[in-house]
């Protein structure tokens, strides 16, 4: 759990803040690939926009209360909060100006192209006008909750990220001005359809296959004076505010987590706002004034954009455009040879031990299926998983929800302090508590992070345990679109060590003094990484070679950097992937030690381990980062992967992305990545690789070894087929 | 055979509460399926204050039943529940009991004799295999955080048994309050004597111990500090005594670079742990030092196990004959007579067995107070049944239990001429059942004295028994009878009352 001591030098180090920006960046490159479709863009456009809101909400609120607090401290990288501050605003003016350039002059204009249209009211003829005026006052007004500002009525406590409408009115017939807000509801879609479905189909009958689409906030502008009756409209402001959401759980507040995160997100209105957008050029206007004034806002983290706000809501513009051809097809997920070989799950698991599956490549349904076959199950006598993220309908809290009601002793630890998703994980904890499930909402001052699920069972009068341990959440909408990898077990040694990790959740036990297999932060997983690397160093300099990949999302611990510096230093071959922020800055001409990261269709989630150990090789997956929060304030999980087959499998797709020339972008010196330049994808774009590898590995594992192989073989490099 | 179970054992100890969840195959084997620890430092209550108080009863109940909860998940209902030093030395023990008695939970104390016995013997079966050899002459220190044994193993039987009230906690407290904590503890140990007992007992000259056996959490922890990790119970690790001095002397010292890692109260206790070894270290001469992964959990199911496979078997009978010897030796006893006695009453036990009740472990007991009655002779032959009462009160055997204890030394006061009354004190603070059990063995005891025949065994023609209605034909194989059926109709008065049996004394065949 100790840290070592040493000092930084902020020469190893790349500021945070300002990685996690150019992050963005690569992200919004792809909006901008002509390879890629148009609907695609038009999600990435949509990623960078739910991005940047985190990333205000969060990174940007912390920077700004240390600058406030005086307290000043440089980060490794050597900059001081104010300093970052200034820097992450030049960089993010930046992204956003490219942002709306690609969505207003590219990615919009080509969807007309394609027949699908986003129309202002003020563009429409008189008879859509009037079809439109008539959905406004059956659907939309009842919704809708106009605030006055006066004497009597304060400023409102507007919500964090929603789109909202200031209006500066006259009462006919009285002095002095009022303002007024007016927040777009979130649960109308943003997308309002200029024609009803039938209509369309009429319309497709006749060969004119038209969507046109009016944003919600400029329907309700535009027929806003139905809502304030008698009084005339001055000036109005379409704008968007966010909040401070970097709050946390103090440890002396721990008794009762559920009621105290409740409270915390009730008060949510009450923060501080950090950001504004305002759509066009109302920045300088009355309101825009008014509203900088009132919400206390610094002007440099007030923004006008050339287009519509809360671009994360365009996502809905991607399935309601009905336009499939425009976006990349989508991959049928391949279910392992060996579940399709058994059908109970438990069987599969018992025949080969140990069974990879690496998503979205694989199918999560085999996850899904274990645990709804366990709740129907007479022979299973307990089930115990952690939940971080869950999906909306989530088909894993119905199937433990039912076997809880089947009589199961149903353990589910809810991690509540999960980012953004508070309020989600406090209602399936009420779910799943009503159904006799024992719900623990983590443990004191630690986020659970790990993915672990346990199922215990009784054979012949015999417990036989079951795990899946993954590096992504159980999820069945993420795991569609983020690369993950599972574990099934039965290994002993291994289901032993989840028992006990369940215990230490539950707060039944105290972490044993020592894992069998697993390495668990925040008690050892730090010092297990730091011999792993310690090693591979001592290999080296007795003149052996050190061989390190490591696949992750970021990587920003001080320690572990200045550790992978010593490696590289020391001679280790060190291959990289990070897919989002990274501090570590590479040392020109080292080329032994080699950073690239990978965005593509599908979220690089994956955290992969590897030491070379003179031939003996180890890989490790886990839930963890090389992040401090990852090793020293969250519970995390690192597992060996110990079959050969598994070893084989995870080996091939990590050499896939070392030689991927499609997506994979490196990280220079100057901290800047290179972009690929692509017009068409080869056959080296890895994510589409492994998804075509593993296919024809499982197929031909239900040939047999002798097919297997082959396919191993065959896929020595990469192929076009 | 018998059906896989789940079962669990769960350890109270003076400041953690373990439980291991253990599955039992069809063939008796274990396998660990999970493993609980919850820090909760009763010894801070009992070893400063006397007792435990009542919100910490209630505190360990709930944790306790939180752990008995884990094995209903397992689908298991078998559950032992043992507490040692700490609970053991509280006053309000009983209270303890009771309180988890009414939470539905049935709590065992282990008493130090018996935790030392089960220890002990899942130890020996450990070490079988590999380190055979390592407790064929040897000083096994059981450490807790409540109390040290020292137990010496002589030609591969125990021989010398002691308990000292040296646990590293309560040496941790010492260190506390100490200016010169290091120097306090070694004075400590050495004016305790326990080399010069075990010398005695393991007549060092011939038998010199070879390996020093630690056992317990901190002997774990020390061995872990030597690089060599224990994570199962029937692991072992040989440790290189100059490596593991090095690591001694930092445990001692409180420094090294582990000692960075772990919580100061830790550091002191592992420093406690480090002088008790480093003391025996140097004044034995141990060529090796054995650390097996036994815990007490793992000693009590391996004795349930035990237990259910060979009822009636009790395998600490020649380790408890050996530590019998040693002590009478210690008093000058006649041990060919001791031997004697010791064979009789056996005999005569087995032959009553089937036909009248007797206490658990009645052998053992038989066995204790016949290698054990004399010994009030080293005092004054006159009382020498009571000074053997006496001294038997102060020592303590392993493999009895206390009441076990009082039977065995109240047996040894009335086995001479005297009979039971309620006027004296020693049996008047007897309870009903052992007061019967007391009789019995003293009646069978009695008879095996008058009869102080010499024979190796049952078929070798000394003693031979036979029940006849209402008669115990005792046919000896000597010639001269008169003195020993004077010796009889003196001492045999108790039995016959006893058992209703009259004792009839033969010379040859009937």
């Amino acid at each position: 759990m100790s840290k070592r001591d040493f000092n930084f030098d902020p020469k190893e180090f790349i500021s945070r803040e300002l990685s996690w920006i150019d992050f963005n960046s690569r992200v919004l490159d792809e909006a901008s690939f002509e390879c890629n479709k148009l609907l695609d863009k038009l999600k990435f456009i949509s990623i960078v926009g739910s991005n940047l809101d985190e990333f205000f909400m969060v990174r940007i609120a912390g920077l700004r209360q240390e600058a406030q607090s005086g307290e000043n401290r440089p980060d490794p990288a050597g900059n001081r909060p104010d300093r970052q501050l200034q820097l992450a605003r030049v960089k993010i003016n930046r992204l956003l100006r490219r942002q709306y350039h690609l969505l207003m002059d590219d990615i919009l204009p080509e969807l007309e192209e394609k027949g699908v249209f986003l129309r202002h009211p003020e563009a429409l003829d008189e008879d859509e006008l009037f079809r439109l005026h008539r959905y406004f006052r059956q659907e939309i007004l009842p919704v809708l909750t106009p605030m006055a500002v006066d004497p009597a009525h304060p400023f409102p406590l507007l919500n964090s990220g929603a789109v909202e409408i200031a209006l500066e009115l006259k009462r006919n017939g009285r002095k002095g001005t009022i303002k007024a807000f007016v927040e777009v509801p979130e649960v109308l879609p943003r997308f309002i359809p200029l024609r009803s479905d039938e209509e369309r189909a009429d319309d497709n009958a006749h060969g004119d296959d038209k969507r046109e689409f009016v944003l919600l906030e400029e329907l309700i502008s535009f027929f806003i004076t139905d809502l304030f009756p008698g009084c005339t409209v001055l000036e109005k402001l379409i704008f968007r505010i966010t909040r401070d959401m970097d709050f946390s759980v103090e440890d002396g507040k721990m008794e009762d987590l559920l009621a105290t995160i409740r409270g915390k997100l009730l008060l949510r209105r009450q923060r501080e706002a950090i950001r504004l957008e305002v759509s066009g050029e109302h920045l300088r206007s009355r309101l825009g004034r008014y509203l900088i004034k009132e919400l206390n806002l610094l002007p440099e983290l007030c923004f006008q954009l050339r287009g519509p706000l809360h671009l994360k809501q365009f996502m809905e513009l991607v399935s309601v455009s009905g336009r499939p051809e425009l976006m990349e097809e989508k991959i049928t997920p391949v279910i392992p040879s060996v579940f399709r070989q058994y059908h109970n799950v438990f069987d599969a698991i018992k025949a080969k031990e140990n069974i990879l599956l690496p998503l979205p490549y694989c199918s999560f349904s085999s996850v899904v299926e274990m645990l709804e076959q366990a709740a129907d199950d007479p022979n299973v006598l307990a089930i115990k998983q952690t939940l971080y993220r869950v999906s909306g309908n989530s088909p894993i809290i119905r199937a433990l929800q039912k076997a809880a009601e089947n009589g199961k002793q149903v353990t589910v630890v809810l991690e509540l302090k999960a980012r953004f998703d508070e309020s989600n994980n406090i209602a399936w904890a009420e779910a799943l508590d009503n159904s006799g499930a024992h719900v623990i909402y983590g443990i004191a001052g630690l986020k659970v992070h790990c993915k672990a699920l346990m199922v215990v069972r009784r054979e012949a009068g015999r417990i036989r345990r079951y795990v899946h341990l993954g590096t992504g959440n159980y999820n069945d909408k993420t795991a569609m679109m983020y690369t993950d990898m599972g574990l099934f077990s039965c290994d002993p040694e291994l289901c032993f060590d989840v028992a006990n990790l369940f215990n230490l959740l539950s707060g039944c036990s105290a972490p044993p003094e020592q894992w069998n297999m697993l390495a668990v932060s925040p008690f050892d997983m730090r010092s297990r990484f730091r011999e792993l690397i310690e090693r591979e160093i001592r290999h080296c300099r007795n003149g052996h070679r050190g061989r390190i990949i490591a696949k992750m999302n970021s990587f920003s611990d001080p320690e572990l950097i200045h550790l992978l510096h010593e490696a590289a230093d020391a001679g280790v071959e060190i291959d990289l992937i990070v897919r989002g922020i990274c501090c570590y800055r590479p040392k020109p001409k080292q080329d032994n030690l080699r950073i690239y990261s990978i965005v593509d269709r599908f979220l690089e989630h994956t955290r992969i381990f590897y030491f070379e150990n003179l031939g003996n090789a180890e890989y490790y997956l886990g839930s963890a980062d090389w992040m401090t929060r990852n090793m020293d304030r969250r519970v995390e999980l690192l597992f060996p992967v110990t079959d050969d087959e598994s070893k084989d499998i995870i080996f091939k797709l990590l050499m896939f992305q070392l030689s991927d020339e499609d997506k994979k972008r490196k990280l220079l010196p100057t901290g800047a990545y290179t972009r690929p330049r692509i017009t068409e994808y080869s056959a080296c774009r890895s994510q589409m690789a492994s998804y075509r590898f593993l296919k024809e590995l499982h197929s031909a594992m239900l040939s047999g070894r002798g097919e297997t192989l082959k396919v191993f073989a065959s896929w020595q490099t990469l192929k076009n087929n | 055979m018998h059906p896989p179970l789940q079962t669990g054992v769960i350890d109270i100890g003076a400041h953690t509460v373990r439980m291991d969840l253990f599955e039992l195959n069809r063939s008796w084997q274990a396998e660990k399926l999970e493993s609980l620890s919850r820090p909760f430092n009763l010894g801070v209550d009992v070893f400063r204050n006397g007792y435990i108080s009542v919100e910490n009863i209630s505190k360990l109940i709930g944790m306790v039943g939180d752990f008995c909860a884990r094995i209903r998940e397992y689908g298991g209902s078998h559950y032992r529940i043992v507490a040692t030093s700490a609970v053991r030395e509280a006053f309000n023990k009983e209270l303890v009991i009771d309180r988890f008695r009414e939470a539905g939970l049935a709590l065992e104390i282990l008493e130090g004799t018996t935790e030392v016995t089960l220890t002990y013997q899942a130890v020996r079966e450990t070490l079988a295999g590999n380190f055979n050899s390592a407790l064929e002459n040897a000083v096994m220190l059981i450490m807790g955080s409540g109390s040290l044994f020292v137990i010496g193993v002589s030609r591969g039987v125990m021989c010398f048994c002691q308990e000292m009230q040296s646990g590293t906690m309560r040496f941790n407290d010492t260190l506390a309050s100490s200016e010169h904590p290091i120097e306090q503890l070694r004075r400590q140990l050495k004016s305790q004597r326990v080399i010069r007992l075990l010398d005695e007992a393991m007549c060092r000259e011939e038998n010199k111990p070879v390996s020093l056996v630690i056992v317990g959490n901190p002997a774990r922890k020390l061995a872990a500090m030597g690089g060599k990790n224990l994570r199962h119970e029937n692991d072992c690790a040989a440790l290189e005594l100059k490596e593991f001095s090095s690591v001694i002397d930092d445990c001692e010292n409180l420094r090294g670079k582990a000692f960075r890692k772990i919580d100061p109260d830790d550091a002191v206790e592992l420093s406690a742990a480090a002088v008790i070894v480093r003391h025996f270290m140097d004044s034995l001469p141990c060529r090796e030092i054995i650390c097996p992964g036994m815990t007490t959990r793992g000693a009590v199911l391996r004795d349930w196990v035990r237990r259910c496979r060979m009822p009636g078997v009790d395998p600490f009978r020649t380790d408890l004959a050996s530590v019998c010897r040693a002590i009478g030796r210690r008093y000058d006893f006649d041990g060919g007579h001791a031997l004697n006695v010791a064979s009789a009453s056996s005999l005569i036990f087995l032959k009553l067995r089937p036909f009248f009740s007797f206490p658990e472990n009645t052998s053992l007991m038989l066995e204790a107070a016949s290698y054990l009655h004399d010994i009030g002779r080293f005092v004054d032959f006159r009382h020498h049944h009571k000074h053997s009462w006496y001294l038997l009160s102060n020592i303590r055997l392993p493999g009895l239990t206390a009441s076990e204890h009082r039977i065995v030394a109240a047996a040894v006061r009335y086995h001479g001429r005297t009979l039971p009354r309620e006027a004296h004190p020693e049996y008047a603070a007897l309870s009903a059942n052992e007061k019967v059990a007391v009789l019995k063995l003293a009646a069978i005891l009695r008879v095996a004295d008058a009869l102080d025949i010499h024979f190796s065994s049952p078929e070798s023609g000394g003693l031979k028994l036979s029940l006849r209605g209402r008669e115990l034909h005792l046919i000896v194989d000597e010639d001269e009878l008169a003195s020993m059926k004077y010796s009889l109709k003196v001492k045999g008065g108790l039995f016959e009352q006893v058992f209703g049996l009259e004792l009839k004394l033969h010379n040859g065949e009937l």
